[in-house]
């Protein structure tokens, strides 16, 4: 029953996963799988350099075996944080419990099998950071079998412990609070939080990169290491066990310290069985059905002056930042992108690099054309990843329909679905501006053009974006994912800008001998024009190009 | 046979003010189930139905009161108990990438059905409810009817003596429904025991044989249609119902 | 009133969704559309509301023609659609208020309206909730209130009592009733056969596009002379 119920709940784990990572018609599927397959090779390549320089750097001072210590720190500590996130969307945020509880299975059962899956979620990302690192080191030290296969058993048991630790954890919180009724901002929370540790940890690596160490850095970074990997030894015997049985040469003391290994997992499981059963169930339920009634409304009710533009506006705002989905794929993207990029060209620079970036400031100041176009084309870059136009119909999904029937006329409403694109597209330019007055010395006056000329050409793009997908809309969905990844409309943003910057090269390549502002005055009267062309159409056709919305 | 003696259900919450709130969704249910026999349990919303159901299928656990089934009670026999119930609440799509068949497969696997009957049930089911067309079918893309019948099959997969069904046929279409009342009915002929909650009164008075009536947690008024429009001098449970809670009725 | 001219529609080329509906629905009764799945009516609703456009014929909403003057038109109705997982991010009151500056309903009037409203429904404790953690049977709710927030002479309904409680469900055909004392027009469709009897004046059965009969339950009942069911006269009406 445990294996059955394990099998059920893992298959739809991997629908659940599929669902948010977008796996859709089969010309973008095996698109995806390419990209992915890069990602991995990709990933692998930097897990070996890294490896590479580490073990050669210790056996230089015959330290090698730290490196075992160490690749199997980072496992448990891996799989600790992770497993903070996936065991409360595991246990608690899957929609079966509800079915499940009337059924003759036992709670133990329901756990266990929960359990497997969270251990079996785990290693697949512990396979990549902590197999392949062993593997590396079993093959540039010659290690017999022997050593393949303690690595490999190390890998899957040490993650045991910590993961129903942890989920112990979560269990106690989760039958004292009401988590659950906030399931949409702690996801939030959760990409947010992931999302900060990828920033911190590209910082990180640049930084890493560009120092070269001495022995003498290493020798302290091995001590530290060291230290950490002791202490940590004190609290998880687990991994002491785990070390020396992967480190030792012979069978004996390797099979003895696998036992110990596989002897506390397997007690510490049992008593995790014991306990869940009386908290797991309490807070789960607790949450499924605390009976909720929340009480009275005491807020005014808005009588003042405002025009239905705002009011259309706001309501388009607030669906996008209310909806984690929808906030973490077409708004943050617009801010955090420039910021990172820029961010770290700007900040990254230290020592000799700051004065690149005075004699960039300088050559920019001659060449007024690089400087005004450099900048749109930058602003164009960035918009590429704001979605929102490119989703305005879709979002509503089978809601679209309300665009017809109320009296509103359609074009005004294309303009206000328009809006928050354009919106956005401000932020993001106005937040380059800021950045690149901060790299460079820009004159107010040019300041103003560019963000002027940016401007028109994000209007364009957005009323062009919001076209796309009155023609193609996506209304059938049943998850928010489905509109922002697995959705065929979003390369046109990118297909877009690169035409623009395309437009931005030639213009400027083509009239490079004349004074800077005539070929952004160019620039700006074409896509003026080209947005009065298109709102006209917009208007002239407004119930044709609704009639894909029913 | 069901028995409910004196059940009770404390919920706490949290108002506004962050203070910590009591109530009882059900305060002390009293009522017996025979074998063949319908029982609908009507109410409006809030009253305190699905949380009554919820601890007769044993999902919620009584503060006070207790459940027998046959004698039977969940504190002993749990497993027994729910491996001889239906449940079935609500329209919910479960798995639904799987296909008709094999949910219903999956199902009678975790019940523990041999194979062979899991084929003769899965086969009868269909026939009955009329789900030929689309057993093969993958349930995302079934309609609401279609799905609502998947529902009712999966939990009875195992052939259970009691059916516990928590409004059945809210939001389905008149052919669905009707086909799900039918079955309802034959399968009370087979001796099941069958509560059924429903917000439509004019359903109730169609397949039930006793009606309990509850409003804000306790019973309000029981027995067959006929004693309780007797009762309150009423020509059908809805205007029943009104004169029951003291509001105004009046259809014509 | 709602007049339905000649109405036709078309998904697949050579198969008519709906076939030369001629309709109307006057002023002071309540109309009720009946009809099997598939029959043609939400695309009829649908057509009404603009949602769709006819490929022949036209729809009058008091007066209004929906394919030249649809802006007017749109105004004189308030559409509670079958769906009403509406705006769920909204919080309720936000939800109102967006539809009363959408149908301009007067600044001095809006407090009032969706005081009244809200609270017959009993969802008025709840407007500071986001619309997602409603029940459907409130959501049901909030939209009909927000369909009928700026009072408009007709109201055209798409199975409006699925999921409502007897409370709400009678509230409903309450408010119906009294506005269609007031000389205005209720349209909608259902599945309950019961509920449309008694409180329909006339109904309309749609079939495979077509209108198979238009009158009084009494006038249905006469015409097929049969004490069947309602269920089994409807079936009978529909098989053929």
């Amino acid at each position: 029953m445990t294996f059955l119920l394990t099998k059920i709940f893992l298959k739809s784990s991997i629908q659940k996963m599929n669902e948010q990572y977008g796996v859709s018609s089969n010309k973008v599927k095996k698109l995806k799988i390419m990209l992915y397959a890069f990602l991995a090779l990709y990933i692998i390549g930097i897990i070996y350099i890294f490896s590479y320089n580490i073990i050669d750097g210790l056996r230089e001072i015959n330290q090698e075996t730290t490196f075992i210590g160490l690749i199997l720190l980072i496992v448990l500590g891996f799989t600790a944080v992770q497993t903070i996130f996936s065991s409360i969307n595991i246990l608690y945020f899957t929609k079966d419990t509800d079915s499940l509880l009337p059924l003759p299975i036992k709670p133990y059962q329901i756990i266990w099998a929960r359990t497997n899956v969270l251990i079996l979620v785990e290693y697949f990302i512990d396979i990549i950071i902590g197999l392949i690192p062993l593997i590396i080191y079993g093959i540039m030290l010659n290690c017999g079998t022997m050593y393949y296969v303690s690595a490999v058993l190390a890998v899957l048991l040490l993650p045991i412990l910590p993961i129903i630790l942890i989920s112990l954890i979560v269990m106690v919180v989760m039958s004292f609070s009401k988590i659950t009724k906030n399931k949409n901002r702690f996801q939030l929370i959760a990409t947010l939080l992931v999302l900060a540790l990828v920033i911190a940890f590209s910082f990180g690596i640049t930084q890493l990169d560009s120092t070269e160490m001495t022995d003498e850095q290493m020798i302290q970074m091995i001590t530290q290491a060291n230290s950490m990997v002791n202490m940590i030894k004190g609290y998880f015997p687990t991994l002491e066990f785990g070390i020396n049985a992967v480190t030792s040469t012979s069978v004996i003391t390797t099979v003895i310290e696998f036992a110990k290994l596989i002897g506390i997992t397997v007690i510490a499981f049992a008593i995790y069985i014991l306990l869940a059963q009386k908290l797991y169930f309490k807070g789960l339920i607790g949450n499924l059905y605390g009976g909720s009634k929340k009480k009275s409304f005491n807020s005014e009710i808005k009588s003042k002056r405002t025009t239905l533009g705002r009011v259309y506006v706001a309501k388009e705002f607030k669906t996008l930042l209310r909806n984690p989905v929808y906030l973490v794929q077409c708004i943050l993207p617009a801010i955090i992108f420039p910021v990172l990029c820029i961010g770290i060209v700007v900040f990254g620079f230290n020592g000799d690099e700051a004065q690149d970036l005075a004699e960039l400031s300088a050559m920019l100041q001659e060449n007024k054309l690089l400087l005004l176009f450099g900048i749109i084309a930058i602003n164009q870059f960035f918009s590429m990843i704001i979605y929102v136009s490119a989703t305005a119909i879709s979002r509503d999904g089978e809601n679209a329909v309300f665009m017809k029937y109320i009296p509103v006329s359609l074009y005004k409403q294309y303009v206000y679905k328009t809006m928050p694109n354009i919106i956005m597209n401000i932020i993001s330019i106005l937040i380059v501006l800021g950045l690149a007055r901060y790299a460079v010395e820009i004159s107010v006056l040019d300041l103003v053009i560019a963000f002027g000329v940016s401007t028109i050409m994000a209007v364009f793009q957005s009323f062009l974006l919001l076209l796309i997908d009155l023609k193609r809309p996506k209304l059938k969905w049943s998850s928010e994912y489905a509109v922002v990844k697995q959705n065929f409309n979003l390369i046109f943003p990118m297909i877009f800008s690169f035409v623009n910057i395309g437009i931005i090269v030639i213009l400027g390549l083509a009239m490079e001998e004349y004074p800077a502002y005539i070929p952004v005055a160019i620039l700006a009267v074409a896509f003026m024009l080209a947005t009065v062309i298109l709102c006209g159409y917009l208007k002239k056709n407004q119930y044709k190009l609704a009639s894909k919305i029913m | 046979m069901i028995k409910v003696e004196n059940v009770k259900k404390k919920f706490v919450t949290y108002n506004n003010k962050k203070e910590k709130e009591e109530f009882y969704a059900n305060n002390g249910i009293t009522f017996e189930a025979n074998d063949g026999e319908i029982i609908g349990i009507l109410g409006p919303n809030g009253a305190g139905k699905t949380t009554l159901l919820r601890m007769v299928a044993g999902i919620l656990e009584p503060t006070e009161g207790t459940v027998t089934f046959d004698k039977l009670n969940y504190k002993e026999n749990e497993i027994e108990i729910k491996q001889n119930i239906a449940y079935l609440s609500g329209n919910t799509k479960l798995y639904d990438t799987l296909s008709t068949y094999e949910l219903l497969k999956m199902c009678a696997d975790i019940y523990g059905v041999s194979k062979e009957n899991a084929e003769k049930r899965i086969k009868e089911l269909s026939k009955v409810l009329n789900m030929d067309s689309f057993l093969y079918n993958k349930i995302a893309n079934l309609s609401t009817g279609q799905t609502q019948r998947v529902n009712i099959a999966r939990c009875l997969v195992h052939d259970p003596k009691y059916y516990i069904l928590d409004e059945a046929t809210t939001g389905l279409d008149i052919i669905s429904s009707q086909i799900i009342l039918d079955f309802i009915k034959q399968e009370k002929q087979k001796g099941k025991t069958i509560l059924y909650s429903t917000h439509y009164m004019e359903e109730a008075e169609n397949i039930c044989d006793r009606v309990i009536m509850i409003n804000k947690g306790v019973v309000i008024n029981s027995g067959t249609p006929e004693k309780i429009k007797a009762d309150t001098n009423t020509t059908n449970l809805r205007d029943a119902f009104f004169a029951m809670i003291g509001g105004v009725s009046n259809e014509e | 009133m709602i007049e339905i001219k000649n109405v036709s529609k078309s998904y697949v080329k050579g198969k008519k969704s709906v076939d030369g509906l001629d309709l109307e629905i006057k002023n002071g009764e309540i109309f009720g559309f009946l009809g099997p799945n598939g029959a043609g009516k939400t695309t009829t609703i649908r057509m009404i509301t603009g949602i769709l456009e006819p490929d022949d014929g036209d729809i009058l909403v008091d007066g209004h023609s929906i394919r030249k003057e649809p802006l007017e038109a749109k105004k004189n109705f308030g559409f509670v659609p079958d769906s009403p997982d509406m705006f769920l991010k909204l919080k309720g009151i936000e939800y109102l208020n967006f539809l009363a500056e959408v149908y301009k309903v007067p600044l001095n009037e809006r407090k009032e309206r969706i005081e009244s409203l809200t609270k017959k429904f009993e969802i008025y404790d709840e407007l500071n909730n986001n619309i997602e953690s409603y029940s459907h049977g409130m959501r049901q709710k909030i939209v009909i209130c927000g369909a009928l927030i700026s009072n408009p002479k007709n109201w055209i309904l798409d199975e409006p009592m699925t999921g409502l409680d007897p409370k709400a469900s009678f509230d409903l055909k309450e408010m119906m009733r009294n506005h269609v004392k007031q000389g205005n027009t209720v349209f909608f469709s259902t599945h309950i056969l019961d509920v449309a009897e008694k409180l329909c004046d006339r109904v309309g059965i749609i079939n495979k596009g077509k209108l198979v009969f238009v009158g009084t339950f009494d006038e249905m009942k006469e015409k097929f002379k049969e004490e069947t069911s309602l269920e089994e006269l409807f079936l009978e009406i529909t098989e053929e």
